[in-house]
């Protein structure tokens, strides 16, 4: 039997090699090289080390790589020998480069995202994921992890195939501006994919519904695949204009948003992975805000340059994804852990400032009506006279103002809009509070009660409407005033209020809000007036202890000195 | 800094699952570099303290503490002292021995040297070295077992918890699992290990727990167990002649019961200590009896908990 410290002794004393045979100059330079590779790995994610060694040796990753390698050189000489001649004086860039693209497509768009998805989800369900997740590693560290192993197989694949897009240039009718565009655009929706599909794995319960969710996941990788390739076949029977002004406003606001989109659904992952006693809310609200604000920018400058309508599709869209944020953060629970609790800001300010970014129902439902706000005080600006003019007297660029008497109206829209957040995800959060008493309120449960009361109240008045013989009629009436989807509908076909309803519909919306809200109001308050706690004796022991040993000397401070530093 | 908390704390602990009570109202207390046995039949209850300990779960009530910090609270902090071995084997496909503990040096922060020598230590203690190149897929049960084992110690943890460490395991590798958890609990880890092999459990165990339906019925050493539960002592004793006599002789005693008789062999129960059985050896030699071997022991680990559990199961 081996003891601990024999084992010790064994593994501290053993002779290197390189002592006991003497070295030859050349073995003595790749050990150099690889105590310096060695130590260059210890600052990769263990995640990536690990998922490199095994990616490399299975035989999924074998055979694609080797199939899409077969794949381009079949097409190599296949394509030539179809195009013939005219290789020579015609532009077949693109027609070779398209179909390069669809073989690079498919291990990058399919293949990568599902496997991302199948590994993290294959390890909750056979349990590894526990043995890796009571390590050192962070939650944040094991996704990065992952993301840096999906990002070094797109490059194993991208190498494979790169000689042959940069043989499609030479073939002239493609410049390389747009081959690098493509493939970078590619990449960013593979690594998108791949967010979403460990996402996916983080949500989808251990041992249930994993193989459904992985057959409806990889349908939908197909579709985009699909849809992918479809839209890069008009792109380069077109061609991409550089010399347009708009093209690289629409692809920095197309990059800003796909970066803003990225981060929310890594910390919606990240925060589905980490303890239940960490703050999981905090980040993504911030995130939420920043994605908000960069939205409502994009929007703006859509509607100074293009068209002042654009703004109810912004309300439109931005409704849509408050509801769903919202139904996410009103089943959150009320009880904050002490761990939480220790990081609550303190001043009355701090509170009034960033109470609404901790975890909580409470702070949640009120979290999204602020953003709501903001939305309600800024689209009826960016319609106004003033900041139209304002904004051409700074740019040339700007479109000249049309319907200067959109405000009021753009307002109304926003006030409706608003009060049916403020409604639904309140009469929502209070069901939920309700059931919470019981059990604990899932994902499932929260989305569940937040449509189906939608779906009732919404759809309850319509199929009255359509029952009654005497109202029968397809046409908008009051009786849908509690009907969000057909009344914010309207408002945004019309570019106003459905006829007839616009008076009553902004008069009593904000009351039911405000009745809705006043019900919710003692629980928000009491969830903002949580107070800090002071950390753990323990803990303030342990970081005191950790800080005396971080200052402690740790040895003579050059060759001649005995002193410690 | 060796910290004067009780290394592992379990403070009224309770876990539920819908109306089922996994855990209820568990307390106790390891010490630094005590083995502590945690028994019980299946469901009992054993996995999921053991579960919540590893900050793999969360209670439903009460607290579980390592080295004084909370599981559900600061589990980072909880997961830095903390050695957890599962009742399952680790399933990553292709990767080899040397590189799964590797990763998991690399995960609990370990690096360069350091690493490449706690890949090294372990290796040694765990007898894995001559499999440093093989695939974790084609290694037998016992060495799994082994490789789970050097996992759970490659970042040198002072607590250590085993869940059924030795299910499955042949003989030989059951005693040389024994002996590495002995010479672990040596070298100061405070370690909570759970068995169905209860003998075993009690030649290494310094306290025992004895859990049924997620309530603790009894905690301690095992003759504080046999103490606080009135603990039988059987003994065997061998007379010339004349066994009947003696037979009816101990049956007129009060304190003596199941006595049986098998030739000139004879077996009874008592519920006192050895001065009780010195006394009773005395009396029979000066009441003429003529006996030839007289034998005790007391009840083992095994005769407790049958005693003890009722084999119920929720």
């Amino acid at each position: 039997m081996t003891s601990i410290e024999d084992s010790k002794q064994d593994a501290g004393e053993q002779p290197v090699l390189a002592e006991i045979v003497p070295l030859s100059q050349a073995a003595r330079r790749w050990q150099t090289v690889e105590s310096w590779l060695s130590r260059l790995s210890d600052g990769l994610n263990p995640i990536l080390v690990k998922e490199a060694r095994q990616a490399l040796r299975s035989r999924q990753f074998t055979i694609t790589f080797f199939l899409m390698l077969a794949a381009g050189w079949t097409w190599s000489i296949l394509g030539l020998s179809m195009l013939g001649p005219s290789a020579y004086y015609n532009a077949t860039g693109p027609t070779m480069f398209y179909v390069y693209y669809v073989i690079l497509a498919a291990p990058l768009i399919v293949v990568i995202p599902y496997t991302a998805y199948s590994s993290l989800a294959g390890e909750r369900q056979d349990r590894t994921y526990e043995l890796v997740s009571i390590t050192g590693l962070e939650a944040s560290g094991i996704l990065f992890g992952k993301l840096c192993s999906i990002g070094m197989q797109m490059l194993i694949y991208l190498s494979a195939l790169l000689p042959c897009l940069a043989f499609t240039y030479l073939l002239r009718g493609l410049d390389i501006f747009t081959v690098l565009l493509v493939v970078f655009y590619t990449c960013l929706l593979a690594i998108g994919l791949a967010l979403c599909g460990l996402l996916l794995a983080t949500l989808s319960p251990p041992r249930q519904r994993y193989v459904i969710v992985g057959v409806i996941f990889a349908v939908s990788l197909f579709y985009v695949f699909g849809l992918v390739v479809r839209l890069l076949g008009a792109m380069v029977a077109q061609g991409i204009s550089l010399d347009d002004p708009e093209f690289w406003s629409v692809n920095l606001s197309l990059t800003i948003l796909y970066a803003n989109l990225a981060a929310v659904i890594f910390l919606c992952a990240r925060a589905q992975l980490m303890s239940p006693s960490q703050n999981r809310s905090t980040a993504i609200r911030v995130a939420l805000t920043i994605s908000h604000l960069s939205a409502i920018g994009w929007f703006a400058w859509a509607v100074l340059r293009l068209d002042d309508d654009l703004v109810y599709g912004m309300l439109y869209l931005g409704s849509i994804i408050w509801f769903l944020c919202g139904l996410v953060m009103v089943g959150e629970a009320d009880q904050l852990s002490s761990r939480v609790r220790r990081g609550l800001p303190q001043s009355t300010i701090g509170r009034a400032l960033f109470g609404w970014y901790m975890p909580g129902s409470g702070t949640g439902y009120t979290f999204v009506l602020w953003h709501m706000l903001v939305l309600c005080i800024v689209a009826p600006l960016m319609t106004s006279a003033l900041v139209g003019e304002l904004a051409q007297s700074l740019s040339t660029t700007v479109r000249t103002v049309g319907n200067y008497n959109a405000p009021n109206r753009v307002f109304e829209a926003c006030l409706v809009a608003t009060s049916y957040l403020v409604i639904y995800l309140g009469l929502t959060r209070l069901i939920l509070m309700a059931v919470r008493r019981y059990d604990e309120v899932r994902l499932s449960v929260r989305f569940l009660t937040g449509v189906l009361l939608v779906m009732f109240l919404g759809g309850g008045p319509w199929v009255l409407q359509i029952a009654n013989p005497q109202t029968r009629n397809l046409n908008y009436t009051l009786l849908q005033a509690t009907n969000p989807i057909w009344t914010l509908s309207e408002y945004c076909m019309y570019n106003g209020p459905p006829a007839g309803a616009g008076e009553v519909l902004v008069i009593v919306l904000p009351l039911a809000g405000a009745l809705i809200w006043a019900l919710n109001l003692p629980s928000i308050a009491g969830q903002l007036n949580a107070r800090r706690v002071e950390m753990p004796e323990r803990v303030v022991e342990e970081d005191r202890a950790l800080a005396t040993a971080a200052l402690r000397p740790v040895g003579p401070a050059n060759p001649w000195s005995d002193e410690a530093t | 800094m060796i910290s004067s908390h009780p290394q592992i704390e379990l403070v009224n602990l309770s876990r539920r699952f819908g109306s089922v009570r996994a855990v209820d109202d568990v307390s106790f207390q390891v010490q630094r570099g005590h083995v502590f046995g945690y028994i019980g039949p299946n469901g009992a209850g054993k996995t999921t303290s053991m579960r919540i300990l590893a900050t793999l779960d969360m209670p439903t009530e009460g607290d579980a503490l390592v080295d004084g910090f909370s599981v559900t609270q600061d589990p980072e902090r909880v997961r830095k002292r903390l050695g957890f071995m599962p009742d399952y084997f680790d399933t990553q496909p292709s990767i080899l021995v040397e590189e799964y503990l590797d990763f998991f040096a690399r995960a609990y922060g370990l690096m360069g040297p350091e690493r490449m020598r706690a890949v090294r230590q372990v290796m040694s203690f765990t007898k894995l070295d001559g499999l440093r190149a093989k695939s974790i897929d084609s290694l037998s049960k016992g060495m799994k077992q082994r490789l789970c084992l050097g996992r759970a110690m490659i970042h040198n943890p002072p607590v250590m918890i085993m869940d059924e460490p030795a299910a499955g395991l042949d003989p030989r590798a059951r005693i040389q699992l024994r002996e590495m958890i002995g010479e672990l609990a040596a070298s100061g880890k405070s370690i909570l290990v759970s068995s169905h092999i209860l003998t075993e459990l009690a030649e290494m165990c310094d306290t025992v727990a004895i859990i049924e339906q997620g309530r603790l019925l009894a905690v301690g050493t095992v003759d504080e167990i046999h103490r606080a539960r009135q603990s039988h002592r059987t003994v065997q004793l061998r007379v010339l002649d004349g066994a009947q006599e003696v037979c009816n002789r101990l049956a007129a005693r009060a304190d003596l019961h199941s006595i049986r008789q098998n030739g000139e062999q004879i077996e009874f129960v008592h519920e006192h200590d050895q001065q009780f059985e010195a006394d009773l050896l005395r009396d029979l030699v000066m009441a003429g009896c003529r006996v030839v071997e007289f034998g005790s022991r007391a009840e083992s680990l095994e005769d407790v908990f049958m005693r003890v559990t009722e084999g119920l199961v929720q």
